[in-house]
């Protein structure tokens, strides 16, 4: 057991190589860079038939494809450059690959004859087809016989479609569609006599668009069907032909679901005889909730009917009844409380009194606050006096939102806001294996070297005892230490292939092809917003200018102290809606949705302090799409970022569990109106060794990581997740939640319960990351608030190890059992108790002559240089899709990386041991982060 | 005068009855019995009183509202009464100072104040434009169609302060009209002139690719136009302020503000809402289409683009709106 001084140098010749390589190749890069303005120039040449004598094969398809992406050629120019491919081969050689053992070959014929091959093309892409296994190739093949026009292809089209998984029959009858009459006529042969197998597809079918046939399956399937088509039919019917549930067959079905999904087709077509029947349902308890939301909808679109349900509300006897009425009229309780100055108001009086009793609010405080009227205002302090003392939780309201002047008139005192936080049962369980990991991590060295050395021992000799202890605790450190580096450079490699090989399948797609419907899953971007007043708008406003053809964001307001919420009304214009919720997730109360039809995509959900865990459950509970995408309100996405996140779900054969994408320090870079102007370095010297962290932890790390469907981090920044298994695991970790704990790492959480949740129930599935997605956020330029987010961090990660203990080391979790998890307990939770150990062993040794300088110096420069290859592969990595850092950038970030190993590193190092001291003592709340709001930066 | 009519002890009951009787008889004939505003019997009173103090930094506004016929139509009269109470108590939170609004005819409103350092005709009168399209306290949305004039304008020295008054009513009610006339929901704060047009027609480009861009300007290269472009949806609202050019072709997803919400503040500015616009987008969907038809977007192109279909609308569009 000894390290000579030749071993040592091999190793340090070895990295000093890997350091070279390294270079060299972000020399090239940036070198590619400077001649990116000559390319576009080229590639409008391309588009008048130009083809540029000098340049290589790969070049003239790749600026070929993104012409063509963009406009149509002129025949005689498309047939010029076609022959000219032809010429060389490349016809030829993409029907040959169509055959290829390679899926990414294969894709890539699929994808080049789609646009350049002829009638006989489409016959060897449907002959593939027939044979094809794997699921993202079929979906390339199916849109090249799309773009082929190749209809002889169809059955066997139909014929994948419908052993495909969901999300895979929504996209084919989404590409099918373009086949137009021929595919409708095909599935009309197909109704007749479909099979249950069947209907799924042919239901994807007619969410694009109905014919006549599909009507008619519809139409009995949701009248007689067995679950759980009736409901899916009736769904779709909703949507696309809401004509036919408003016979009195669906009105008066004995199934509630049914009747409710009629009644909100009722409310989809204002007029005084479908508002009276919405009136009359109010009074099925079953199918209440929905005569409700159908009802609002209705006078939405027909404000005149308003007169109508206000003469409905006096005539109502019936309690419950005035109740539904009251919530569906509570929309326009400001347009009420203005008419409290009318003569005969008493109407209006009751109305008021109803809709607070159930708790609304919100619109009235906040009508209150911006009334100026001394006259209304007087009536309105009347009314609240007289209604405080009916309405349970009203006075708890005015307290924490009215304005001050009118708070004295009501005689309350303003009441500071405090979040409740949830007190953690399992806190014993957690503390006591945490103390035996310490308590391992101290002595289990010392005592087995004691055991194994005892006739030492019981001959008194402590002198050489303690020093031959001392060297056996370097050489252990030193296989520590190797092991650790030996993971990392084994990941960094699997990255920079995974890296290859995803931003080869993402060229090779298309906007036309990403922007078919249904292409890309349907996706709710949630951000939860407590106190964001100053950024909110902004920050909304970038998220709704995202390009991705199909996505919802979902802005949920934690019940902030502050006027985050009447900041989004005020400049959304945002009207108060009716939703239907299902609860199943257990969250804090929702006090209110607030839309507005010029901003489709949008939703403002106002809901009762509970952190942000909670606020995501609400909105995974509100969302209504196959992906749901975790958002910190003030970190800022590039606009293609979830494009590029979402289509790496379809690479793989496995379902798509989540996604993630880099994270990124936003300060230095230049943003206005919520958009990324400008990249830059941070001024800062504590928040530019954060970016040479998040570079390497990210471009180098999680990609391999992923690779090896052992990635268990997606940060709650930007984190894409699988709804309905979302759902299945109980969403994220609350106190309100279904396991009543709150943890304060309940990103990394959310993934170990997913995963677990998906091997207990052997389904095959992956969890993707994308180096190419890019989320800006802001980190701390403190050491004092960097320290309280890397403590925050490890014991976050303490927690959901001791939480999910039985699946360390435990081989029914394949990768993430016997790789991933004990990696993260010994390397990252017990780490930091073994490296300080470290550091005083190598002084002790030192003090007592027995260091090696030589070998333990060239061993430090070696890992340095090591931790400088993976900077310089993830900078490499960070540029090879766009330019993100200059060459000068590139260079400060190096000099960064190698200081940082003196100082920083040890820094953080205290800093993770705190976390885990801290753990050890009662659970600590968020240590929320000052934030400088995006404006400024 | 109002001295005398102060009750005092030395009168007698029926004195005082009397003199309560006068007051309130006065107080119907200065004030708006609706929406106890004065009316435009004391607003010529103020406005007098006004003009012989100083006639320069004098500046009026006629705030009139839109509509009113039609609610009472479609809701009853005395849903237009509430309309007009409702509309005064809106009113009375958005101007600087309360006292200076009066009710005038039917469906007005008029405000006077000094000019001042912090006073700016077109800001107020445009927050009192949007703060009527974006209230809800109104049975359905309401707009109002505003005039403005500073007295500096037209007050010569040697006008009588009668004719003066006249004149000031009679051009604002001609600029309320003309508010009125151009579309209503916007405000005329100068005189009505006549605007020149331009030769060579400018044609904006709106895309954050700028390999689209490139390929956009060479599609529209025969024709006898210019072409601007903007990669934003903010440089492209500065560049349509400043530029006022013929035809907008813009990409749906542009950073910081979509294809949809440049359109939308396009038709908010009475100078630009005629600007004929175009849409790019990806995919059509119906969504889309409802949004954009409602928004007046002459026609959607989806992408990849046929050169030749969109420089036949572009000079089209040109052609007709020329």
């Amino acid at each position: 057991m000894s390290l000579d001084l030749s071993t040592v140098y091999t190793i340090l010749w070895t990295v000093l190589g890997a350091v070279g390589i390294a270079i060299l190749l972000n020399l090239y890069q940036s070198l590619r860079h400077s001649r990116k303005n000559e390319a576009v120039v080229e590639e409008v040449n391309v588009s008048t038939g130009d083809i540029p004598p000098n340049s290589n094969m790969k070049t003239f398809l790749r600026m070929f494809l993104r012409v063509i992406d963009r406009i149509h050629l002129h025949e005689a120019t498309f047939q010029k450059i076609r022959q000219y491919l032809d010429e060389n081969g490349m016809l030829d050689k993409w029907r040959k690959h169509l055959n290829s053992n390679s899926e990414a070959k294969r894709i890539q014929a699929s994808v080049y004859l789609a646009k350049l091959g002829g009638k006989n093309d489409g016959l060897l892409l449907s002959e593939r087809l027939e044979v094809e296994e794997d699921r993202s190739t079929q979906i390339h093949l199916i849109y090249a016989l799309t773009q082929l026009r190749f209809i002889p292809a169809l059955p066997i089209i139909l014929e994948v479609a419908v052993r495909a998984e969901q999300l895979d029959q929504a996209r084919i009858a989404g590409l099918c569609y373009s086949f137009g009459s021929d595919f409708t006529k095909l599935l009309a042969r197909r109704i007749d006599n479909a099979t249950t197998e069947e209907l799924p597809f042919l239901f994807e079918a007619a969410k694009h668009s109905m014919t006549l046939e599909l009507t008619l399956l519809l139409n009995q399937q949701a009248r007689t069907g067995e679950l759980p088509f009736r409901h899916m039919a009736a769904k779709i019917l909703r949507e696309q032909a809401p004509h036919i549930l408003r016979k009195p067959a669906f009105l008066k079905h004995e199934d509630p679901i049914i009747r409710g999904l009629a009644y909100e087709s009722v409310g989809l077509e204002p007029s005084l005889e479908n508002l009276t029947v919405l009136h009359e349902s109010l009074s099925d308890i079953d199918s209440q909730e929905s005569a409700i939301v159908a009802c609002s909808a209705l006078l939405r679109l027909e404000p005149q009917l308003l007169e109508t349900t206000i003469d409905e509300f006096r005539k109502t006897d019936d309690s419950q009844k005035r109740k539904a009425l009251a919530k569906i009229l509570s929309f326009r309780i400001e347009f009420f409380l203005q008419s409290l100055l009318h003569e005969n108001s008493s109407i209006y009086r009751e109305l008021i009194q109803e809709i607070l009793e159930q708790g609304e609010f919100s619109a009235f405080i906040a009508f209150l606050n911006n009334t100026f009227d001394p006259e209304l205002t007087q009536t309105l302090i009347e009314l609240l006096l007289e209604l405080i003392p009916t309405s349970p939780g009203l006075e708890n309201e005015l307290q924490l939102y009215l304005r001050e002047d009118f708070l004295v008139q009501v005689n309350l005192d303003r009441k500071e806001y405090d979040s409740k936080k949830a007190d953690p049962e399992k806190e014993r369980t957690k503390f006591r294996i945490l103390l035996t990991g310490l308590l391992l991590a101290l002595f289990a060295f010392p005592v087995g070297f004691i055991l194994t050395h005892l006739p030492l021992a019981q001959k008194g000799e402590w002198v050489m005892l303690i020093q031959l202890f001392i060297i056996k605790f370097n050489y252990t450190l030193i296989y520590y230490s190797v092991t650790l580096n030996g993971i990392y450079l084994f990941i960094t490699f699997l990255s920079m292939w995974g890296i290859r090989k995803q931003l080869q399948r993402w060229r090779l797609k298309s906007n036309h092809f990403l922007s078919r419907p249904a292409m890309l899953p349907s996706i709710s971007i949630i951000a939860p917003a407590y106190g964001e007043e100053a950024t909110i708008i902004e920050s909304t406003n970038s998220l709704l200018n995202l390009k991705y053809p199909t996505y919802k964001l979902i802005v949920v307001n934690d019940g902030s102290p502050d006027s985050t919420l009447s900041t989004l009304i005020e400049y959304f214009d945002l009207q108060k809606v009716d939703i239907k919720l299902d609860q199943t997730l257990n969250t804090m109360p929702v006090r209110g949705f607030y839309a507005n039809p010029n901003y489709p995509k949008l939703t403002v959900i106002d809901k009762a302090n509970g952190g942000k865990a909670d606020s995501l459950n609400v909105g995974i509970n509100a969302s209504t799409t196959d992906y749901v995408c975790g958002i910190d309100a003030d970190s800022l996405l590039e606009p293609e970022a979830l494009t590029k996140l979402a289509s790496t779900l379809m690479d793989s054969p496995e379902e798509g569990l989540a996604a993630g994408g880099n994270i990124l320090p936003i300060n230095g870079c230049k943003v206005s109106r919520g958009h990324l102007d400008e990249i830059g370095l941070p001024k800062n010297s504590i928040a530019r060794f954060q970016t040479v962290e998040y570079l390497r932890a990210f471009m180098t790390g999680r990609v391999g990581w992923a690779d090896l469907k052992s990635l268990l981090i997606i940060s709650g920044a930007f984190g894409l997740f699988k709804r309905d298994r979302l759902l299945e695991v109980g969403g994220y970790l609350t106190a309100s939640g279904q396991f009543h704990k709150d943890t304060v790492g309940e990103d990394m959480e959310l993934v170990v319960r997913l995963v677990r949740h998906m091997h207990e129930q052997r389904l095959p599935h992956k969890v993707h990351y994308s180096f190419l997605a890019n989320c800006w956020t802001e980190v701390p330029e403190s050491s004092r608030i960097l320290h309280s987010q890397r403590d925050r961090w490890q014991r976050g990660l303490l927690d959901i190890l001791t939480f999910h203990r039985h699946m360390v080391f435990n081989p029914n979790f394949k990768q993430v059992g016997v790789f991933a998890l004990p990696y993260f307990t010994i390397f990252e939770g017990l780490g930091p108790l073994i490296e300080v150990q470290g550091y005083l062993m190598v002084i002790l040794a030192a003090i007592f002559g027995l260091l090696n300088e030589q070998i333990a110096l060239l061993l430090f420069i070696s890992s340095i240089l090591l931790g400088v290859v993976n900077s310089l592969l993830a900078l490499y990595a960070a540029g090879l899709e766009n330019q993100t850092f200059s060459f000068k950038e590139k260079l400060i970030l190096i000099v960064y990386a190698i200081i940082e190993n003196i100082g920083f590193r040890q820094i953080q190092l205290f800093t993770r041991l705190s976390g885990y001291i801290n753990s050890l003592k009662r659970p600590k709340g968020w240590g929320k982060m000052v934030r400088k709001g995006l404006g400024s930066t | 005068m109002e001295e005398n009519l102060e009750p005092t002890a030395s009168q007698s009951p029926e004195e005082a009855t009397l003199l309560e009787r006068i007051k309130l008889l006065e107080s119907r004939l200065f004030n708006c019995p609706l929406t106890h505003l004065p009316n435009d019997v004391a607003f010529r009173d103020s406005i007098l009183t006004e003009i012989r103090t100083d006639r320069h930094s004098l500046e009026l506004l006629l705030i009139s509202l839109d509509h009113t016929n039609e609610i009472r139509s479609e809701y009853g009269a005395k849903a237009g009464d509430e309309l007009i109470i409702a509309a005064a108590s809106l009113l009375r939170g958005v101007v600087p100072e309360r006292s200076n609004l009066f009710k005038m005819g039917d469906h007005e409103f008029a405000y006077y104040y000094r000019e001042s350092d912090d006073s700016d005709m077109s800001s107020l009168a445009e927050s009192i434009r949007s703060s009527f399209m974006n209230s809800t306290i109104f049975v359905k949305p309401i707009t109002v169609s505003v005039g403005g004039l500073k007295l500096a304008e037209i007050a010569e020295d040697d006008l009588e302060t009668n004719e003066i008054l006249s004149k000031v009513l009679g051009e604002l009610h001609g600029r309320v009209k003309h508010s009125k006339m151009t579309g209503m929901n916007r405000s005329t704060l100068t005189s009505i002139a006549m605007e020149s047009s331009r030769e060579v027609p400018i044609v904006l480009a709106v895309d954050d690719d700028p390999l689209q861009l490139e390929l956009i300007r060479q599609s529209l290269s025969t024709l006898k136009i210019e072409i601007i472009t903007a990669l934003d949806g903010d440089d492209a609202l500065t560049k349509v302020r400043d530029q006022k050019p013929s035809l907008v072709i813009c990409e749906m997803a542009v950073p910081k503000r979509d294809g949809l919400s440049l359109r939308r503040e396009l038709l908010e500015d009475p100078d630009l809402r005629d600007i004929p616009f175009l849409l790019m987008t990806q995919q059509k969907n119906p969504t889309l289409i409802k949004q954009a038809v409602d928004l007046g977007v002459i026609h959607i192109l989806e992408k990849p683009l046929f050169s030749l279909e969109l420089s036949a609308l572009t000079s089209n569009t040109i052609q007709t709106n020329k």
